[in-house]
């Protein structure tokens, strides 16, 4: 299982930018375990093709607020192509888990106050 | 219980379904009669209780689910494979009382993407994609939805707004907030502390509103699962998405679509003020696709087996309605609309030009309580997922 530690600030940062988003109303401690179904923009109704623009546009936001507002840099070697892409592939599915969200923004962002 | 057992036998198992006396593998034979024996005895089944034991368990697709996902994870997976899901399923057949294991699966792979940052929240792209989803039963007959669809998709998308540049203070005071706001266990303490009304006061006033385009081409191959029958599919789409992220611009205040909501939320206290959602706005589709009909028996009986272009809309809301102490409950719909462009009297006749599908629903982290379903999708749209017609409790 994917760590969620409140000493980890891809963990905290993916936990509060879900949460300025309305996507989540939960404490730290019980959101790395929900999973993306669970997550306020995830409709069980709607068609593969909307899922995915869905998204497509939430991984956007993140990333403005990552870098735009958290002040985040993406880590050395990856492009910005490749950060939203690995938060898209986890929004569009279920089971992945906010944890998972976060392990992965850990690999692709420096966020403030991170040495490395 | 019985999955750990499945996992650290797996090569047990193998061996125990193969152990059949037969011609020139006499010797092998002998050495997985002994550890049979020796699992027996230990379990206390007989050989015959224990190979049955086993069947079961290998027919049974949670332990298959459980043995996977263990597989998998056990190792990280190659990029290529990341995005593949695979599950074990049972499968009913629609038309008697068969049933057996099968697996449905889906993936989803970028081959190539291109995204361009062309100012502060300004992202462009290009993605090139490929697509795959499926049913396959290990008796087809078995299968009540035996259709695979693989599809190759480019589309470009282009998002402007969301988000504002904020200054390196205040980028480091989010960040000693979000330090100690992580900390807090109560949900109700960390809705009423005083830092988390600073944070959003901070956040804020740098959100604001997104709006999301892409314009999508698509080519692809539908079959069943043996690849007796395919046809190929082609088509484009736009897709629309507009999301008022701060809470107290003009566009969230007049979403029209969240009002009812945001009254019912402010009356079961969910919300102590009058709040609409801006991150709520539907998000719209719209496309042309063209269809080769052969798996439509409907059409198939009228004669109409061309290739027929057909336009269609979605359009998607969910919203919050309640947050208790057991978890938020949600109102989502989904409107859909086809229509066959030029179709053929005998399609117009018999109604099968246009389709119209409306689904509502109140949902919460276990599934649907309540569920309202109006019209039909085409044979080609239809998913498992798609509720049942009319009011529906799932209590």
């Amino acid at each position: 299982m994917a760590e969620w530690s409140v000493n980890n600030r891809a963990c905290t940062s993916t936990w509060m930018a879900l949460r300025v988003l309305a996507q989540h109303k939960k404490v730290f401690s019980s959101t790395g375990a929900l999973t993306m179904k669970q997550l306020a923009f995830a409709s069980s109704a709607v068609s593969d093709e909307m899922r995915a623009v869905q998204a497509r546009t939430l991984a956007l936001q993140l990333n403005n607020v990552f870098r735009r507002i958290d002040g985040a840099t993406l880590e050395p070697g990856v492009t910005e192509s490749k950060a939203v892409a690995d938060m898209e592939a986890i929004l569009s599915d279920d089971d992945k888990t906010v944890a998972e969200l976060a392990t992965v923004n850990d690999e692709n962002y420096r966020f403030f106050g991170e040495v490395t | 219980m019985r999955a750990a057992f499945a996992r650290r036998s797996v090569a047990v198992m193998v061996a125990l379904l193969a152990a059949r006396p037969a011609g020139g593998q006499q010797a092998d034979s002998v050495k997985q009669v002994s550890l049979v024996d020796a699992l027996a005895v230990v379990r206390g089944l007989s050989v015959e209780g224990l190979r049955e034991s086993l069947r079961k368990l290998l027919a049974d697709p949670d332990v298959l689910n459980s043995v996977l996902e263990t597989a998998v994870n056990a190792n990280r997976r190659p990029p290529l494979l990341e995005n593949l899901k695979i599950r074990f399923a049972t499968f009913e057949a629609a038309e008697s009382d068969a049933s057996g294991l099968g697996l449905n699966y889906s993936y989803s792979y970028s081959i190539k993407r291109q995204h361009f940052s062309t100012g502060v929240s300004r992202a462009t792209g290009l993605d090139f994609r490929i697509n795959a989803t499926g049913n396959v039963a290990f008796e087809r007959e078995i299968n009540p939805r035996d259709f695979l669809k693989t599809d190759l998709a480019l589309s470009f998308f282009k998002s402007n707004g969301g988000a504002s540049v904020t200054p390196p203070a205040t980028q480091r005071r989010l960040a000693e907030l979000r330090d100690s706001l992580a900390a807090i266990e109560s949900e109700e303490e960390l809705e009423q502390s005083p830092l988390m009304a600073e944070y959003l006061r901070l956040v804020t006033s740098h959100l604001t509103t997104q709006r999301y385009f892409d314009f999508a081409v698509t080519g692809g191959l539908e079959s069943d699962q043996s690849f007796q029958q395919k046809s190929y599919v082609y088509g484009g789409r736009v897709a629309l998405d507009i999301k008022a992220w701060n809470p107290q611009s003009t566009l969230a205040q007049w979403n029209l679509f969240d009002w009812p909501f945001a009254a019912l939320r402010r009356l079961n206290g969910t919300d102590t003020t009058w709040s609409p959602v801006g991150s709520t706005l539907p998000t719209v589709l719209a496309g042309v696709a063209f269809v080769d009909p052969q798996e439509d028996d409907e059409r198939e009986a009228l004669g109409a087996t061309d290739t027929y272009p057909r336009f269609n809309v979605e359009a998607a809301f969910r919203t919050l309605v309640l947050r208790s102490p057991v978890g938020p409950l949600y109102f989502q719909s989904d409107v859909r609309w086809y229509q066959e462009i030029d179709a053929p009297d005998a399609i117009r006749q018999a109604g099968l030009d246009k389709f119209s599908y409306v689904a509502f629903a109140l949902v919460s982290d276990q599934g649907p309580y309540v569920s309202y379903t109006k019209g039909r999708l085409p044979v080609d749209s239809r998913k498992d997922e798609v509720y049942e017609l009319g009011f529906k409790l799932y209590f």
